[in-house]
């Protein structure tokens, strides 16, 4: 079966810079994947020249097994763009917003109304269909945004950090028909830099870091691959030199990680040693303020990965 | 149809592209129309060492001159009065012909003195004071200064046309015969003159009709189009200034629709606007004001060429600025220079030469020229192939450089 996009060593220069270097992603029928990294790591560069938009330096796209030239539009009609800044003509109907884009994409008559009523149901618009953009909240024109890039049944949907900004129930809302519409067999390319949303919507998911994609795979792959052992965070108030000695002397194979005013200790089975280690610390004479199981997950894999925070 | 839509959306789309126009035509109108019949210029002649011969000479002249309605003529001044009424701002500007012009009594040295002197007035019509012994005596206006200069260079003009058919037949047929007496010879002469210095000369403000109201219309309602299609189309063209930053631009290019389809459109869409606005506008005059721009296949004509023109080096202009506010300033402030420039604003053959000439280089400036000689000259759309050629030119450039640099702002 062919992949719904295939890009192939992406390279993008702006200037001096190198913005994009050398990325190679393929997503299938009904997956859907997470370009994950913090700002300015590439990833609407690298959407921008998946979809078309962008002349690449290098690289290759196809779409459905189909070559993407920048030019190309028998390519474009299989993919929805979903722009990272809202797109939409603010002062007309959100209603004849879509009927414009879904003519682009040659959709007409009955059909047009029809994707038009579905679209904005699929978003939960429906009932502000009349309404103009710009008197939208702004959870709502990015839910409107979204309906533009659905309109025409694209194959892929590219959606580029489509929940920035947004208010908890847009976005739920967001994330929830996305998912839909992944289970209906859509291919979904999704960029982010939460990762409670990679997590909850990805089936595989790219880090992504200066340009490159630094791991990728399933969240448990990623977990894996990084090694990341269940980790406990102990908060110290005195002792602290006398606390290290101890932990040392327990848990000899354990890596320490020894913050300011506390100590992250890593290690098998980290969860179920914690009241033994905190008694022992105690007895001794160091005052803890604070005790905290962290399990592995995406975010520590990014820290390790990039040494980077996801949000600033 | 979706940016035409937008644009009809637009408030102050709508106020550059029908309302302004419309306004701005009838209030120049009406304020040049009405003072103009009133006659609110008085040109004062007066004559310095009168001679009956160069008086009734240029008595002549001035009466075949054909003045337009808003010029009065005072003939009965002398030198010393004119120069007072001037300072008191009663006479606008003044000329003042040295009526010693040669001497009757040596028709040789008069026929020799006036070739010789006025044969300058041909090269610099406007500097004929120094050559001729014309003085302009300027007042506070400047535009009556230019009027009262043209008014001398054309008095000249029919002094000198007169002279020159006056030398060639008393030559021809009498000679300088001794035996007819010197003082004969001159007034011959001078009948001769006097009666070829009626043969009208072109006059700087060439239509004796401007000024009656109707074709006053007729001629700011194209002049104020100019204007507002240029500033039009650059606030038209602001929308893909304005779309590039609203993001709607990258979802067009995301569209299976060939970017040379997206840019064709927006142009079209802006083009046809303008179109429009110039048809209502043209329709609003003659409907309402009873205005003439002259004849319709010419005007038609114009119209297009110069729509496509403004259109062209507006929507050109605007597709280089970076913002909004960029885009807006740049329509809008370089849309009034151009107007200053080509001469928008003045009756037509109000400005001096050098403004005359520089107005050239504008495609207002051209326009103007051409829809002066349809409704000011009465010229049909033969005598406007000039300006369409030069038009069209100025239209092809352009637009051709804009669908270029849109093709590149809509590919990122
Ligand atoms: N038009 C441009 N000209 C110059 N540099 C650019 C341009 N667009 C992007 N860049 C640079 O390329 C790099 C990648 O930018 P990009 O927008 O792809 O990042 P991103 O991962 O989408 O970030 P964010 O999460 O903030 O949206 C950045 O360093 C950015 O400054
Ligand atoms: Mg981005």
């Amino acid at each position: 079966m062919t992949s719904v996009l295939t890009t192939k060593n992406l390279v993008k220069r702006y200037g001096d810079r190198l913005a994009v270097d050398g990325i190679s992603f393929e997503i299938q029928r009904g997956e859907c994947y997470g370009l994950l990294g913090p700002n300015g790591a590439g990833k609407t560069t690298t959407i921008s020249m998946a979809c078309g938009l962008l002349a690449r330096d290098n690289g290759e796209v196809y779409i459905n097994g189909i070559p993407l030239t920048h030019r190309s539009i028998e390519t474009k009609k299989y993919i929805g763009y979903v722009p990272q800044d809202l797109a939409l003509y603010p002062e007309i109907s959100v209603s004849d917003n879509l009927r414009f884009f879904g003519k682009l994409y040659g959709l007409v008559g009955e059909d047009l109304e029809k994707r038009v009523d579905q679209t904005l149901e699929i978003v939960g618009l429906k009932d502000r269909k009349k309404d103009k953009v710009a008197s939208f909240s702004g959870g709502m024109k990015r839910r409107a945004n979204i309906a533009a890039g659905l309109l025409h049944k694209p194959s892929l949907l590219v959606l580029d950090e489509p929940t920035v900004g947004v208010d908890p129930q847009s976005r739920n809302a967001i994330l929830e028909a996305v998912s839909v519409l992944g289970d209906e067999g859509m291919a979904i390319l999704y960029t982010t830099h939460y990762m409670e949303e990679a997590e909850r919507l990805c089936d595989r998911i790219g880090i992504v870091d200066l340009g490159k994609i630094v791991e990728e795979g399933t969240k448990e792959e990623l977990v894996e691959k990084v090694g990341t052992k269940d980790r406990i965070r102990i908060g110290i108030r005195n002792n602290y030199e006398l606390a290290v000695k101890i932990l040392k002397e327990k848990e000899p194979s354990a890596s320490l990680e020894l913050g300011n005013n506390f100590i992250g200790v890593s290690t098998e089975n980290a969860p179920s040693k914690l009241p033994d280690l905190a008694g022992i610390l105690v007895s001794n004479g160091v005052e803890i303020s604070s005790l905290v199981v962290v399990e592995p997950n995406l975010e520590a894999v990014f820290l390790k990965l990039t040494g980077k925070e996801l949000r600033d | 149809m979706l940016d035409i839509r937008r644009r009809l959306l637009d408030k102050s789309a709508l106020i550059t592209s029908f309302v302004a126009p419309f306004l701005l035509a009838s209030i120049l109108g009406l304020a040049f129309g009405n003072s103009q019949s009133s006659g609110v210029m008085t040109i004062g002649i007066a004559f310095s060492n009168p001679n009956s011969y160069v008086r009734n000479l240029s008595n002549a002249g001035l009466a075949s001159a054909s003045l337009p309605a808003l010029i009065k003529v005072d003939k009965n001044l002398t030198v010393a009065n004119l120069e007072h009424e001037v300072k008191l701002n009663k006479i606008s500007a003044g000329v003042i012909l040295d009526g010693s012009l040669g001497s009757p009594s040596n028709i040789e040295s008069l026929v020799n003195d006036v070739n010789g002197l006025l044969s300058a007035t041909f090269v610099h019509p406007n500097d004929t004071k120094v050559n001729i012994g014309i003085d302009v005596v300027s007042g506070s206006s400047s535009l009556a200064g230019q009027v009262a200069q043209g008014i001398a260079a054309s008095i000249l003009g029919r002094i000198y046309n007169g002279i020159l058919v006056a030398t060639v037949v008393s030559s021809n047929r009498t000679g300088y015969s001794a035996t007819i007496p010197k003082s004969e010879q001159t007034k011959t002469f001078f009948r001769i003159a006097e009666s070829s210095a009626i043969t009208p000369l072109p006059f700087i403000l060439k239509n004796d009709n401007f000024g009656t109201g109707r074709n006053v219309i007729g001629y700011f309602a194209p002049s104020m189009a100019v204007v507002f299609l240029f500033i039009g189309a650059g606030l038209g063209a602001r929308s893909i200034v304005q779309e590039r930053g609203e993001g709607t631009l990258a979802r067009l290019a995301a569209s299976p629709v060939k970017s040379g389809a997206i840019v064709f459109g927006k142009m079209a869409s802006i083009i046809v606007m303008s179109l429009v606005s110039v048809f209502l506008l043209w329709g609003e005059t003659v409907l309402i004001f009873g205005a003439s721009w002259g004849d319709p296949t010419g005007v038609i004509a114009m119209c297009v060429a110069t729509t496509l023109a403004m259109c062209g080096l507006s929507i050109f202009l605007t597709s280089l600025a970076k913002t909004e506010q960029q885009a807006f300033n740049a329509s809008v402030i370089v849309g009034f220079v151009l107007a200053l420039i080509g001469g928008n604003f003045f009756p037509p053959g109000s400005l001096p030469p050098f403004m005359q000439t520089l107005s050239l280089f504008t495609p207002n400036g051209w326009a103007l020229v051409g829809f002066g000689r349809l409704s000011q000259e009465g010229l049909g759309f033969t005598g406007i192939l000039g300006p369409i050629e030069v038009l069209g030119s100025i239209a092809l450039v352009f637009v051709v450089a804009s669908l270029f640099r849109i093709g590149r702002v809509i590919e990122l």
